[in-house]
């Protein structure tokens, strides 16, 4: 059964530059299902968004995840010979999934601003390096490599306008690398360049079964889990042990 | 009814083809099984490859390597092959080695130049463990096709001649040699601290250990060395679930299944080969990682980012 909610939000959350700066109309925004269930099955599944945007304008439309802090290292020549990990560096500010997708018709501008390149502008920087727009750009590389930020992550298309508005429906591709919890959709209507609609809707994910049971094993009684995971290791090895001692025997 | 070839693996925070895990066990529990070598050095980057992250591929690989090292180690019990009295003493110069290099890695991380030892260490230990065992058994193994004549008796070498003042010399009947109990006291040291450097099982140092410098023969090299592993790895994998929470027993119990089916298969090929041609085939796998090492260490990132520890 398909469940959605319905959210309008009148807020607005860009930088005020002129292009960008008209007052957006709130735009509503359905999310379906509003919660995902990662059971012992879940394989990514695909997310619909759906509303309706003004008459005659384009969508954007972005999923994020919760933004914390990632700590890494910077890689770097040592002896102008050998890369290896070097100085720590964190990015603040990111968000640890963020899926972007646009209509057909969606200016480039608008893909830049709020897809991927745009996050850019949100993400602090603590490094000794002192280039920090190259260090954004190689911690966006590093997460399109890990397939947690993505463009074109669905297909959005829009309906026909009537009464001063138009229906569109969003197809997301949820990944399969999923953690669980709270995730928002936002939504952009442009226009001959400008934004003329917002809005945005929430859900979250959580494991359920299996999963829910071993990530609690695994994280409040470690070290219980550890001894349990050797044990039954041990004895799976007997086991086939046993198997092939048995086949073996039967083939003789 | 279509059967599910995927599952989600919480703590990889992951879902991976099962037939994909499984038949990348069943190619390292082979590789297990024949060479004697737990697999870590190539398992975890397999694993890597299939999406895991690469702290979870380390320690839930660890937690396989308990499965796959019982059902190896039993099978070369039952053939004979492992020197049990050996293997306790590889042991526990390993455990003393491995809590030394874990203290010495922890001062080279305070002055930053782990992730450079570290890297040094994995190069210059493969290389010349792989260059020298497969020279050394490819010049046997032209001694062996050579006429008896061409053998000279020639004494003991300084090494063996050292090896035996040695105080505290004992028998090892199943080896068929007598040794100093500082000697497997001390490389099962020098190896625990190698692995603890280089953060792996150490199976791949510790079979040329056995066999260049404690002399065994090859084949109860491989059974002793699982035995080893097993009792290595059932430690890294508890400490890594008490303190990283990183072991991904789904995970593990699928390779697991994938491994101890080729560990079974891999010692019964093993027995068909002979201990000059095991050599060879581990030394040539030895210096294919060593080189893929060095060729990662040369060659530009393709980002110039990586991930420190957790997940």
């Amino acid at each position: 059964m398909r469940r959605c909610c319905l959210c309008l939000v009148v807020t607005c959350w860009l930088a005020a530059t002129p292009v960008w700066a008209a007052d957006p109309a709130a735009v509503s925004v359905a999310v379906s299902p509003e919660s995902i269930r990662i059971n012992a099955l879940y394989n990514g599944m695909d997310l619909t968004v759906t509303g309706r945007v003004p008459a005659g304008s384009e969508v954007v439309l972005r999923l994020l995840g919760e933004d914390k802090t990632f700590s890494m290292r910077q890689k770097g020549k040592v002896f102008g010979l050998l890369w290896m990990n070097l100085d720590k560096v964190s990015f603040t500010g990111a968000p640890n999934v963020f899926l972007a997708a646009a209509s057909g018709g969606a200016p480039e501008a608008a893909r830049v601003k709020f897809g991927i390149p745009g996050l850019a502008d949100r993400i602090t920087v603590a490094a000794s390096d002192p280039d920090k727009g190259k260090l954004v750009g190689e911690f966006l590389k590093y997460q399109k490599m890990e397939k947690l930020y993505q463009e074109n992550a669905g297909t959005v298309s829009l309906g026909p306008d009537a009464d001063g508005s138009r229906p569109f429906e969003a197809v997301i591709h949820m990944p399969s690398r999923l953690s669980p919890g709270a995730y928002r959709v936002e939504v952009v209507a442009v226009n001959d360049g400008q934004v003329v609609g917002e809005g945005k809707c929430s859900l979250d994910a959580s494991f359920v079964g299996i999963p829910a049971f071993l990530y609690k094993a695994a994280f409040e009684h470690g070290t219980l889990y550890g001894v349990m995971a050797s044990v039954i290791a041990i004895l799976g090895g007997l086991v086939i042990s046993q198997i092939f001692n048995a086949a073996k025997g039967k083939a003789r | 009814m279509i059967i599910p070839t995927t599952l989600y693996l919480p703590i990889a925070g992951n879902s991976l083809n099962i037939l994909a895990v499984l038949g990348l066990g069943g190619g390292v529990g082979l590789l297990s099984g024949i060479f004697g070598v737990g697999g870590g050095f190539l398992m975890t980057p397999l694993l890597m490859m299939l999406g895991v992250p690469a702290t979870v591929a380390a320690a839930s690989d660890s937690n396989q390597i308990v499965g796959a090292s019982t059902s190896g180690t039993l099978i070369h019990l039952r053939l004979g092959n492992v020197d049990v009295k050996m293997g306790l003493l590889l042991l526990v110069g390993g455990v003393i080695g491995g809590t030394l290099g874990v203290q010495l890695i922890k001062i080279l991380r305070a002055m930053g130049n782990a992730d450079f030892c570290i890297s040094i260490t994995y190069v210059l230990m493969l290389g010349s463990v792989g260059f020298y065992m497969l020279f050394e058994s490819l010049h046997s193994m032209r001694q062996a096709r050579k006429p008896s004549k061409s053998k000279t008796v020639s004494g003991p070498s300084t090494y063996a001649r050292c090896m035996a003042a040695l105080p505290w010399q004992m028998d090892f009947p199943r080896s068929g040699i007598r040794q100093s109990v500082l000697t497997p006291l001390f490389f099962g040291g020098l190896v625990g601290v190698l692995s603890a450097i280089m953060g792996v099982g150490g199976g791949f140092i510790m079979v040329p250990v056995m066999v260049y410098m404690l002399r065994m023969p090859m084949h109860v090299v491989v059974g002793t060395s699982l035995f080893q592993v097993l009792f290595t790895c059932i430690n890294v994998t508890i400490m890594q679930a008490a303190t990283n929470h990183t072991v991904d027993f789904v995970l593990a119990l699928v390779l697991l299944i994938g491994s101890a089916l080729g560990a079974q298969i891999g010692a019964r090929l093993g027995r068909r080969l002979k201990g000059d041609e095991l050599k060879v085939y581990l030394a040539g796998i030895v210096l294919i990682v060593m080189v893929k090492m060095l060729y990662s260490l040369l060659a530009r990132p393709s980002v110039l980012l990586a991930a420190i520890g957790g997940h």
